[in-house]
């Protein structure tokens, strides 16, 4: 079990290793070997998933909880390679994978924090300076927010920073404790709107690698947050999350419905969902099972909207290509099937019925009444309904003719070459599929949970 | 396959055919679409007739983990709406002319009416929010313009938010006294909820229904949607989607929470009375020849005093109502669309003014047993609130004036749209006719017995 759970951090790792050596001659074999690497990285996960909780080194678990978390890892990993990402930016995603994989294994919080703290630092490449700037600001926030909060938990538990040191440890030092948790948790997701805000708004790098960029990051500082919530059930910061959770959701909504760029629109609506995410911790012990089904939810409608966007961007005049930046550069609209396929994308994000995750809802929602969080699901559910607004704007852009402002030369007579069409279908109709008949996924989602601790 | 899928599911597969027809070929495309929706209508037909009077029932796992299944069941006045669905889909197809038929309009039209055929007959509250979740966007999918495109979603997406809120709090419930998740439709009315708790549930569906029927002041798409849309798929915005919010409230309020009904009953018919004068007052600013498009939601409200009605013809009245509004809209859109026809409707001018005559009596005043419908639910109402219905006698006054008041209009457009839509008429008329007069038709549509109970909906006059 061991060497398994440390290959599954190992691979990722080398494999980024090997893509940031290769050559332009060398880089589809260093492709094809990290894509096999992420194969045996995912059977190796499903492998540990089989087995119970396992402690290992003292502070990491191997669980079925990080097993699935370390599967929708590798395939966040995988949408970039099978796009054609550039060798630097998919290097760099592997390693930051690789401190992903590390921030859901461990139970020390430190070691967590450190390992999402340099995460924008490795995944980021330092070529603009407005990139640069929000990476710094990023990892001034995360330093100064979080390492205060970790201080204050040291100081309040007397028993360091290992989880379960601090669980045993009773309501000692709580409410000091508790401040501490609570800037964690606020340094984590401050942490991740900064480096998800500067991945989209500043990188050059496709649309489906800033996706992965910031999932990668999301999955890292929600497997902290629900060690959190579910090891310190008593001092757990979950005002400071209700907070956050519904200022994300309504600055992702809102910001979806006033967004002009594809990329701004791409950073709300994750931000949106990630909104989403943080409201299902408030769902406690029944929150757990919709929270994974809906990080799984978050990346695929995610990695979905920007492959259609990214194809959508081909041109059909001469071959030139142009890049879909603004909202209004849909119009005139792609072929049918990119039409299709982005509109599946959209109004899964919105988990609009009868697209993917809808359903997941009621259980999500049931958990939040349960908690007696009755205002937060009030809140939350008005939200959705703007987020599904938002997404309607995608689907009108490409679905309408009328309106739009008159298209360059080179933008009439678009349309997307066979492959990506191909494979944007498959991956709608599989996203489509996996959302309509949740069933296998719930029950997996179930068992991580159920055997968390 | 059972009966009950192949007749939701196969407008579905004619959508899909028809989005996979190669070329160009415009009369194969309506032939394909056509097809399907007549296979559909020969199984809605069964359905309407086969079952001795039990309701068809079909279940199936679907998410188990959430107590989620595949459900169908079309119990009386469900198997009613969606025989006149079934009519209504192959009129819409047969409504234009085939180069006027869009590949992408046939195929929406087909999925719209799979959502529709779907509300009618789910059993299961989450297949029937994907129901009406894919019937929102087929719908959506068909305006033209992009402005009443958001216009129509959000009116129509607030209402489906609403409805999911009601099945949110009805799932924690279930889930909490039962021990096990469950979505059944049919365990609602089972579940113990205190009167206020019933009370709040029930206008919350009010609410939805509000937004999603449309009641007034809620309909500010309409104009847009008017002018946005295709002259076939306004008619089957009006004679089908216009149903829809209906039958999440007769299907799933009404029976559910039978004591918040009765006990806010007085509430909701004010608003109702009150929708039906400002739908008799209000101005309508689109085309001249749609001037009656606001009889639709007055319409919708008259439905609904009825549906609230404490005696059990006022409740038959009120579903009779709303399978007119669906019939009335369609013959006024069929009287009014089309403006591609050619061939004039060969009547004189006196001629022309009867037919529509015919039109506007079908639309507001026959039950074929010889009382007009909404003269039934206005009945009903002066027993419980004679001031309530006074308010919605004068609106429905003010309705046939507008109606009257729309005569010419009409008549020129029925000149002008010709022999097809005077043709597509005659089936809607039949189906009307015989449904609103035999007597198997008005047993199919009556509530069944178990909302008879004391203290349900339909308590006798002693």
């Amino acid at each position: 079990v061991t060497l398994l759970a440390v290959a599954c951090a190992a691979i990722p790792l080398l494999s980024g290793v090997v893509l940031l050596l290769s050559t332009p001659s060398s880089l589809r074999g260093a492709r094809l070997v990290a894509a096999i690497g992420l194969a045996v990285a995912g059977t190796f996960a499903a492998l540990l998933s089989r087995h119970g909780r396992t402690t290992i080194f003292g502070g990491f678990d191997s669980d079925p909880l990080s097993a699935f978390l370390v599967e929708l890892l590798l395939l966040s990993l995988a949408i970039p390679l099978v796009r054609r990402s550039s060798a630097a930016a998919l290097g760099r995603l592997f390693l930051g994978g690789a401190l992903a994989m590390v921030a859901v294994s461990t139970r020390d919080l430190l070691l967590a924090t450190l390992a999402l703290g340099i995460y924008p630092f490795v995944v980021g490449n330092g070529r603009t300076e407005g990139e640069g700037r929000a990476r710094t600001s990023a990892s001034w926030m995360f330093g100064i927010v979080s390492l205060a909060g970790l201080a204050l938990v040291t100081y309040g538990s007397g028993r360091g920073t290992n989880l379960a040191a601090i669980a045993a440890g009773g309501r000692e030092g709580a409410t000091v404790g508790e401040v501490g948790l609570s800037l964690v948790a606020a340094g984590l997701v401050l942490l991740w709107l900064a480096h998800s805000r500067e991945r989209f708004r500043y990188s050059e790098e496709s649309l489906e690698a800033c996706v992965s960029s910031s999932f990668l990051l999301l999955v890292g500082v929600a497997s902290v947050l629900l060690r959190l919530t579910a090891w310190l059930p008593d001092s757990s910061p979950l005002a400071a999350i209700r907070a956050l959770a519904l200022a994300a959701l309504g600055l992702g909504a809102f910001g979806m419905l006033g967004a002009t760029r594809v990329r701004t629109f791409l950073t709300a609506l994750a931000l949106a969902r990630t909104g989403m995410v943080l409201i299902a911790l408030l769902g406690g012990v029944h929150g757990r099972m919709p929270l994974l089904l809906e990080l799984a939810t978050t990346a695929s409608s995610l990695f979905l909207l920007a492959w259609g966007l990214e194809s959508a961007a081909v041109a059909g005049d001469g071959g030139n290509v142009e890049r879909v930046t603004s909202l209004d550069d849909l119009q005139p609209a792609p072929p049918s099937g990119a039409r299709i396929c982005l509109l599946v994308g959209a109004l899964s994000a919105a988990s609009f019925p009868p697209f993917p995750g809808f359903a997941i809802r009621f259980s999500l929602a049931r958990a939040l009444a349960s908690e007696g969080e009755s205002a937060a699901l009030v809140a939350a559910s008005a939200l959705v309904f703007l987020v599904a607004l938002g997404a309607m704007r995608i689907v009108s852009r490409v679905f309408t003719a009328a309106g739009s402002p008159s298209p360059s030369p080179s933008q009439t007579g678009r349309r997307i070459t066979p492959e990506a069409l191909l494979g944007l279908g498959l991956a709608a109709a599989a996203i489509w599929f996996l959302g309509i008949f949740p069933a296998r996924l719930i029950e997996l989602a179930s068992r991580a949970v159920a055997e968390m601790f | 396959m059972s009966i009950l899928t192949g007749l939701v599911w196969a407008p579905s597969v004619g959508a899909l055919v028809v989005l996979a027809l190669p070329g160009e070929r415009p009369s194969l495309r309506r032939a394909v679409a056509l097809g399907f929706a007549l296979v559909s209508l020969g199984l809605a037909t069964l359905v309407f007739f086969g079952d001795g009077g039990d309701p068809r029932r079909e279940i199936a796992p679907w998410i188990a983990p959430l107590g989620v299944s595949y459900e169908l069941a079309f119990d009386g006045f469900g198997s009613t709406v969606a025989l006149w669905i079934a009519v209504l889909a192959p009129v819409v197809l047969l409504s234009e002319r085939p180069p006027s038929l869009g590949r992408r309009t046939a195929a929406l039209l087909l999925l719209a009416e799979t959502a529709l055929l779907g509300l009618a007959g789910s059993g299961d509250f989450v297949l029937f929010l994907a129901f009406y979740g894919a019937g929102l966007v087929a719908m959506t999918l068909l305006h033209q313009r992009p402005g009443a495109m958001k216009g129509f979603f959000v009116f129509q997406a607030a209402g489906l938010s609403l409805m999911a809120g009601l099945f949110v709090t009805c799932f924690h419930v279930a889930w909490a006294q039962t021990g096990f998740p469950s979505a059944e439709i049919g365990r609602l009315s089972t579940l113990v909820v205190y009167p206020d708790a019933q009370s709040d549930r029930f206008l919350l569906g009010a609410a939805a229904l509000a937004f999603a029927a449309p009641l007034f002041p809620l309909a500010t798409w309409l104009k847009e949607s008017e002018e946005a849309l295709s002259s076939t798929a306004l008619l089957f915005l009006l004679g089908g989607w216009s149903l829809a919010g209906a039958q999440f409230f007769v299907r799933i309020v009404l029976p559910s929470f039978p004591t918040g009904a009765s006990d806010a009953a007085g509430v909701v018919s004010l608003f109702a009375a009150l929708g039906v004068v400002f739908a008799g007052l209000l101005p309508y600013r689109g085309t001249r020849e749609r001037s009656w498009l606001p009889a639709l939601f007055g319409m919708q409200a008259l439905s609904l005093l009825g549906l609230l009605s404490s005696r059990t013809d006022g409740i038959v009245a009120g579903r009779l109502g709303l399978l007119q509004l669906g019939v009335g809209m369609a013959l006024l859109g069929l009287a009014t669309g089309g403006a591609e026809s050619t061939a004039g409707l060969p009547l004189t001018k006196g001629g022309r003014v009867a037919a529509v005559g015919v039109v506007l009596a079908a639309v507001v005043l026959p039950g074929a047993d010889g009382l007009p419908v909404y003269w039934r639910v206005l009945a009903s109402l002066h027993d419980r609130s004679p001031t309530l219905a006074l308010v919605a006698g004068v609106g429905l006054a003010l309705l046939i004036v507008r109606l009257l008041l729309a005569v010419p209009n009409l008549a020129r457009s029925l000149h002008r749209n010709g022999r097809r839509g005077a043709l597509l008429m005659l089936p809607i008329l039949g189906w009307w006719l015989w449904i609103s007069g035999s007597g198997r038709g008005a047993a199919r549509i009556a509530p069944p017995s178990a909302l008879s109970k004391p203290g349900g909906l339909d308590e006798e006059e002693p």
